[in-house]
């Protein structure tokens, strides 16, 4: 069975394009439109990699990371922080909180699954 | 209140009723050279005199007196102290002369002091604003998201030739709607900025220091690997002795320690050392001795020797680090220099990564790292906000000292955290509340207007030189980090809002905070800030 993927994206154009483009590389996909959303999802279906996005309601991406990283039952949950902040500061605070790839918004579709691709270990199409 | 010399008025008062100076000697009764030492400022005159004068040349004897001149003379005093003069020879008597011959021209100055002050707090608030507006943010956000949208569905209908007919025109439409979004969005943007026009550059020596340690990220790699070699040539058993300092300084440099007492240097018989203060932290070298105060406490002191050490051995690196082009005069240099020495000792004293490693250990318990280290409060404090090394990054802090006025005099931030540039902080801080438990640590949660929220630990320190009646300087000392790292830090227990504990709701300053019913608020908020 192919991976499982959340996208937790609270805006609904983004979450519908990454949800066609990671399909289309074979990934089963999950959604969560907000933070409580994500946090719950992550609990409930153990997916093998979120892509999350940092602002969100009702628990920031920030929030949702440190929850996941304090879960030992959640270690090899892959995660892939999704934000239009590009400064510093944010991607100092992915890394220590424990992101596993740190992508920026306007992102290229290309770079996106690239990103996904090698988190997940699968092959280069 | 200053004493404005008369005489340049009574000279003045003269000469507009067309009087020479015998006639106005005659009139008074006095030599016309009693008169020219009068009117020369050579003379002081009591009342009965000059009401006489005043009677005689028929002006008000307020005016002659120069009551009001005398204000004048002190507020151009007082101006004389601020940062952006210090640099300028500027003496008391040049206020009085200035107002004695041409107080139009003081009154002047004072009125374009103040426009500049003004002006200094509007571009502040603007340039906050830009920062923490939240149409501001809001817009950046919405356009990012747009444009994120618009990129990717593009890409798809470039790359994905095999799309069926209904997704294909779904992703199209999708396309031109979030299109017109932005467009609109871009509008409401170039709208907002035409109303505004803002460069906040730093004027000040000071204000260049701060952006040039903000541009290094208060991180300077070689500064630490000196300090680092430094130690391992100083230190015994691992640790950095005041005895092994004095030792290493005489044997490596020849320079011995002395410690100066006022009372005794005039008996030394040879070069007196002469401090301007006794809480005055700093040295003399006099000869082969280096010369500290007596009082200073011990962590001062070890501090002043390290940075005698450092500053000779490595004169070098403190040099090409100045040579910076941010620092654009002398005075900035200087206060570089002596900060990057500063630094540096900071690094000696508190090896990077033995620190940072118990730092973490014992959740930046501040009281826990001065026991380990032997440093003080403030000297840890300062240490903690430049453990930025990349790959090996403390909780990224900001730093504030402030004294019981409000007067902020140290300010620094690596985090998200923006410190006021002109004047006090929001009163609610931490920073202040600490005077009210001095030598207490005060920590405290705080929510800012643009909801962010951050962790504040402050405590008093106190500069008194180590005597019985000798003079008291009593700071605050605050570092302050994002809350989301709260659970990394000792202060940061019992701190969270969702256990029902208490979140201050503050601000930046008065100036820059838009709550219109904080029961604390000193000043009205500036214009930009709340339209």
């Amino acid at each position: 069975m192919s991976h499982l993927v959340l996208i937790a994206e609270d805006e609904p154009h983004i979450l519908e394009s990454l949800q066609f483009l990671l399909e289309r590389i074979g990934l089963r996909i999950a959604t969560a439109h907000d933070g409580a959303q994500a946090i719950h999802s992550i609990q409930e279906l153990r997916p093998a990699l979120v892509v999350l996005d940092v602002t969100m309601q009702h628990h920031s991406g920030f929030e949702v990371l440190k929850r996941v990283r304090a879960d030992p039952e959640l270690s090899a949950t892959k995660i892939l922080i999704l934000t239009a902040k590009g400064q510093e500061a944010d991607r100092r605070t992915s890394a220590e909180l424990g992101a596993d790839k740190y992508i920026t918004k306007p992102f290229s579709n290309k770079d996106l699954v690239a990103g996904v691709r090698e988190l997940l270990g699968m092959e280069d199409s | 209140m200053s004493h404005v010399r008369e005489g340049f008025r009574i000279r003045k008062a003269r000469k507009l009723q067309g009087m020479t100076q015998t006639g106005l000697a005659n009139n008074l009764g006095i030599s016309v050279s009693y008169l020219n030492l009068i009117e020369h400022n050579k003379r002081a005159i009591g009342g009965r005199l000059l009401n006489k004068i005043a009677k005689v040349l028929d002006v008000d004897l307020t005016q002659l007196a120069g009551y009001e001149d005398a204000r004048l003379v002190q507020n151009l005093t007082d101006l004389s102290g601020d940062a952006l003069f210090r640099d300028l020879s500027m003496e008391d008597r040049g206020a009085q002369d200035i107002i004695g011959r041409e107080p139009g021209w003081g009154r002047a100055f004072l009125r374009l002091h103040s426009a500049y002050l003004e002006a200094s707090e509007i571009v502040e608030a603007l340039s906050d604003r830009l920062n923490r507006d939240r149409f501001l943010v809001e817009s950046s956000h919405e356009i990012l998201t747009q444009i994120t949208s618009i990129r990717s569905f593009a890409e798809i209908l470039v790359e994905f030739d095999d799309l069926p007919g209904d997704k294909r025109q779904r992703y199209i439409s999708l396309l031109a709607g979030v299109s017109s979004e932005l467009s609109e969005t871009a509008k409401g943007l170039f709208a907002f900025m035409d109303e505004v026009d803002m460069t906040a550059r730093p004027m000040t020596p000071a204000g260049e220091v701060e952006d040039f340690f903000i541009g290094h990220h208060n991180y300077f790699p070689a500064l630490e690997q000196a300090a680092k070699t430094l130690r391992t040539r100083i230190e015994v058993g691992g640790q950095i002795h005041d005895r092994a300092l004095a030792d290493y300084l005489v044997e490596r440099h020849g320079v011995a320690l002395r410690y100066a007492v006022p009372e005794r240097e005039a008996a030394t018989g040879g070069a007196r050392a002469e401090f301007r203060s006794p809480t005055r932290i700093d040295y003399q070298r006099i000869g082969d001795h280096l010369v500290l105060q007596e009082w200073h406490h011990s962590e001062t002191v070890r501090f002043l020797i390290a940075q005698f050490i450092f500053e000779r051995e490595h004169s070098d690196i403190l040099s090409t680090l100045v040579a910076d082009e941010r620092l654009t005069s002398d005075d900035a240099r200087g206060r570089a220099r002596r900060a990057l020495a500063r630094y540096a000792v900071g690094a000696l004293l508190f090896p990077y990564e033995p620190f940072l490693e118990m730092a973490e250990e014992v959740r930046y318990d501040i009281q826990v790292l001065q026991q380990r280290f032997g440093g003080s409060f403030e000297q840890i404090c300062h240490r903690l906000v430049t453990l930025q090394r990349p790959g090996s990054r403390s909780v990224p802090f900001a730093y504030l000292r402030a004294d019981p006025a409000g007067n902020i005099s140290k300010r620094f931030s690596l985090s998200n955290l923006r410190l006021p540039r002109y004047g006090g902080a929001c009163p609610l801080w931490a920073l202040y509340r600490a005077f009210l438990s001095p030598g207490r640590i005060v920590s405290q949660r705080v929510r800012l207007p643009d909801d962010q929220e951050f962790l504040f630990v402050a405590r008093t320190v106190d500069k008194k030189a180590n005597a019985y009646g000798a003079a008291e300087k009593i700071y605050s000392v605050m570092i302050g980090c994002d809350a989301i790292y709260a659970d990394r830090l000792v202060y940061g227990v019992g701190k969270d809002q969702a256990r029902g504990n208490l979140v201050t709701e503050a601000g930046i300053n008065c100036r820059l905070c838009p709550r219109p019913d904080c029961e604390h608020r000193a000043y009205a908020p500036n214009p930009a800030v709340t339209n």
